[in-house]
């Protein structure tokens, strides 16, 4: 096996960031004397990804995400390490690289707003050098794909904003780039249109092979479509590995949905695990995973349980506690820098 | 090249459409270049008791009238484009195509000339055949050597305005540099007064700067004031100046780019 399609080796990207105080007596104080700081963005990360693979990239905001996607799609230089994509350095930008990727930001357009979408599509098949067959059957299967056929002719600011990012993906899918960079592509839209990208995303992935990283606020989205996830925090990479694992490692607590033949008081319940729900007698509660069958043995043992199940708990909230104790964990080491945002 | 050449041909389609979208903003942009038409006013008022110094009241008319012409066919505004996509990141969508972003820029001008084509050719020469007194020289060597000195005016005012809208990748007020360079494309391109009116020192300064060849030269090769050696002269100066400026684009944007890799937008 050759080189796989993304590497990234010891990336990292550092800005100096100028630090002004708020108000006037700031803006005057920084004009004669400027204030910098170190940002770390990026703080050396390294990981591969394989061909075909969907790999979500998950954290909170700042955690230096998109700063790594600009990276692989060469818009940024790194400050240190190195990023190859299909065999190129992305930051020389060489154009046989260019027409094999994509890069697509949900908080970014590169339609043109006045004209219809179609319109940039044939700009588009013009600056990728697309053949007029291959154009013509690509736009067919995305336009069957996304439902676009009642918007290509439409103005580009009288889409709805789930429209436009259906002719945005389809824009920068019709060269047919093998590796896809998607930073938040379902942001802002209501759940059956995120329902619809993703389900999107899943099929381009199937027909061309395609390589994927997403981002995405949306854990929905992640769940949905990514085996592996890494996770950045801080510009640091503190997980990368499968979905599932990832609960294993990060929550040191696994669900016991238990089923009672009649009600047991909370008390009584809470001797066995930290009680997350007690409905009459749907019990749901967490216990630590190292003792989990023993846990699951007493109860069957001493209540009069009818069915139990363990679970592991939702990925939504064993991610957002992972990233609630590394921020807690920070703001304790630098309370005065908590107030800058980046 | 004939890859490029399609590319060009799409993308120009595209910027007339986008700029026929826009019709009130165009019509103002028209007029706001037509200053040398208040200049001609002016003139032909100094005028009237007699030529001032080589310049009859037919010369202003000429000189006025092709300057307008000029000036709408070299008009550029790429510094504000850059300056908008530099500092809000839309330069991010041209860099991730495969084609120089430069080209992006200019084919969305030469769709803004071929609208202004079609408007003012058919205008300008009507007055010139219509106007009684007016002095110009359309000889067809005048004319062939006129078109070529546009080009390189158009040539010029862009380079050199996209290379000062380049110093955005550093500066966030980098814009104040093109007032700065209006400035002097006024007094030394000929468009306050004709270069030949000017007091000595600043003549002689205007014939070596690159602003002449922004405006003057094609008027005066088409009031056929120049000699053809001048002509030649003339074209080579320009030549050198273009070239200068395709080195100093060269280098602002390889340097830009690698500075706007490092920090963003």
């Amino acid at each position: 096996m050759s080189e796989p399609p993304i590497a990234a080796t010891h990336l990292k990207k550092y800005y100096q960031v100028h630090h002004k105080e708020p108000g006037l007596g700031g803006s005057l104080k920084s004009f004669f004397r400027r204030k910098y700081r170190d940002v770390k963005a990026v703080d050396d990360i390294s990981f591969e990804i394989a061909a075909g693979e969907i790999v979500g990239f998950l954290g909170p905001n700042g955690a230096g995400k998109t700063t790594t996607l600009k990276m692989l799609s060469g818009l940024l230089y790194p400050s240190g390490g190195r990023a190859r994509v299909l065999g190129f350095t992305p930051n020389e930008r060489q154009p046989a690289y260019l027409r094999r990727m994509t890069l697509v930001m949900g908080q970014k357009q590169q339609l043109n707003w006045d004209l219809p979408a179609i319109e940039t599509f044939l700009v588009n098949q013009a600056i990728y050098e697309i053949p007029d067959d291959v154009y013509r059957k690509t736009l067919d299967e995305l336009t069957e794909l996304l439902a676009l056929a009642s918007l290509l002719k439409k103005q580009v600011r009288k889409l709805s904003l789930g429209e436009r990012m259906k002719c945005e993906l389809a824009a920068a899918l019709l060269h047919q780039p093998q590796v896809l960079f998607l930073d938040e592509p379902t942001i802002g839209l209501d759940v059956t249109m995120q329902t619809k990208i993703r389900e999107f995303v899943a099929e381009y992935n199937r027909r061309y092979q395609a390589t994927v990283i997403l981002t995405s606020h949306y854990m929905a989205d992640v769940t949905a479509l990514c085996k592996r996830v890494i996770v950045i925090d801080h510009g640091k990479l503190m997980y990368d590995g499968g979905l599932e694992e990832l609960a294993a490692r990060m929550a040191p607590h696994k669900l016991l949905r238990v089923e009672l033949a009649s009600a047991v008081d909370g008390q009584n319940l809470a001797r066995y695990g930290e009680v997350v729900k007690a409905e009459g007698q749907r019990v749901e509660l967490l216990a630590p995973r190292s003792k989990i069958s023993e846990t699951a043995a007493r109860l069957l043992a001493e209540l009069p349980v009818v069915d139990v199940t363990i679970q592991d708990p939702p990925i939504e909230d064993v991610i957002t506690r992972v990233f609630e104790e590394a921020a807690r964990a920070r703001q304790a080491d630098a309370a005065e820098e908590a107030a800058e945002d980046d | 090249m004939r890859k490029l050449f399609v590319k060009y041909l799409v993308l120009t389609r595209r910027g007339i459409t986008v700029q026929l979208e826009y019709r009130m903003a165009m019509a103002i942009w028209i007029l706001s270049a037509s200053f040398p038409l208040v200049m001609m006013a002016v003139w032909l008022s100094l005028a009237q008791n007699g030529p001032v110094g080589d310049f009859s009241a037919g010369d202003f008319v000429g000189y006025y009238l092709l300057s307008f012409y000029v000036r709408q066919m070299t008009a550029v505004w790429v510094a504000w484009e850059l300056d908008y996509d530099i500092r809000h990141g839309d330069l991010n969508t041209k860099l991730l195509h495969p084609l120089q972003p430069i080209h992006e820029y200019i084919s969305f001008n030469l769709a803004d000339k071929a609208i202004r084509g079609i408007l003012f050719t058919p205008v300008v020469i009507a007055l010139a055949l219509l106007l009684p007194q007016i002095q110009i020289a359309p000889t067809p060597s005048n004319l062939v050597f006129f078109v070529l000195a546009l080009t390189g005016a158009w040539i010029l005012r862009y380079l050199a305005q996209f290379s000062l809208g380049m110093f955005t990748f550093w500066f966030s007020q980098a814009l104040v540099l093109t007032d700065v360079f209006w400035m002097l494309y006024l007094l030394f391109g000929g468009s306050v007064a004709p270069l030949e009116l000017l007091p000595e020192p600043l003549q002689t300064i205007a014939f070596y700067l690159p602003f002449r060849f922004m405006l003057s030269f094609p008027v005066e090769i088409l009031m056929g004031r120049l000699t053809t050696p001048e002509i030649l002269n003339g074209m080579i100066i320009s030549a050198l100046w273009c070239l200068g400026l395709f080195g100093a684009y060269r280098l602002l944007w390889a340097r830009g780019i690698r500075h706007f890799g490092a920090f963003g937008a």
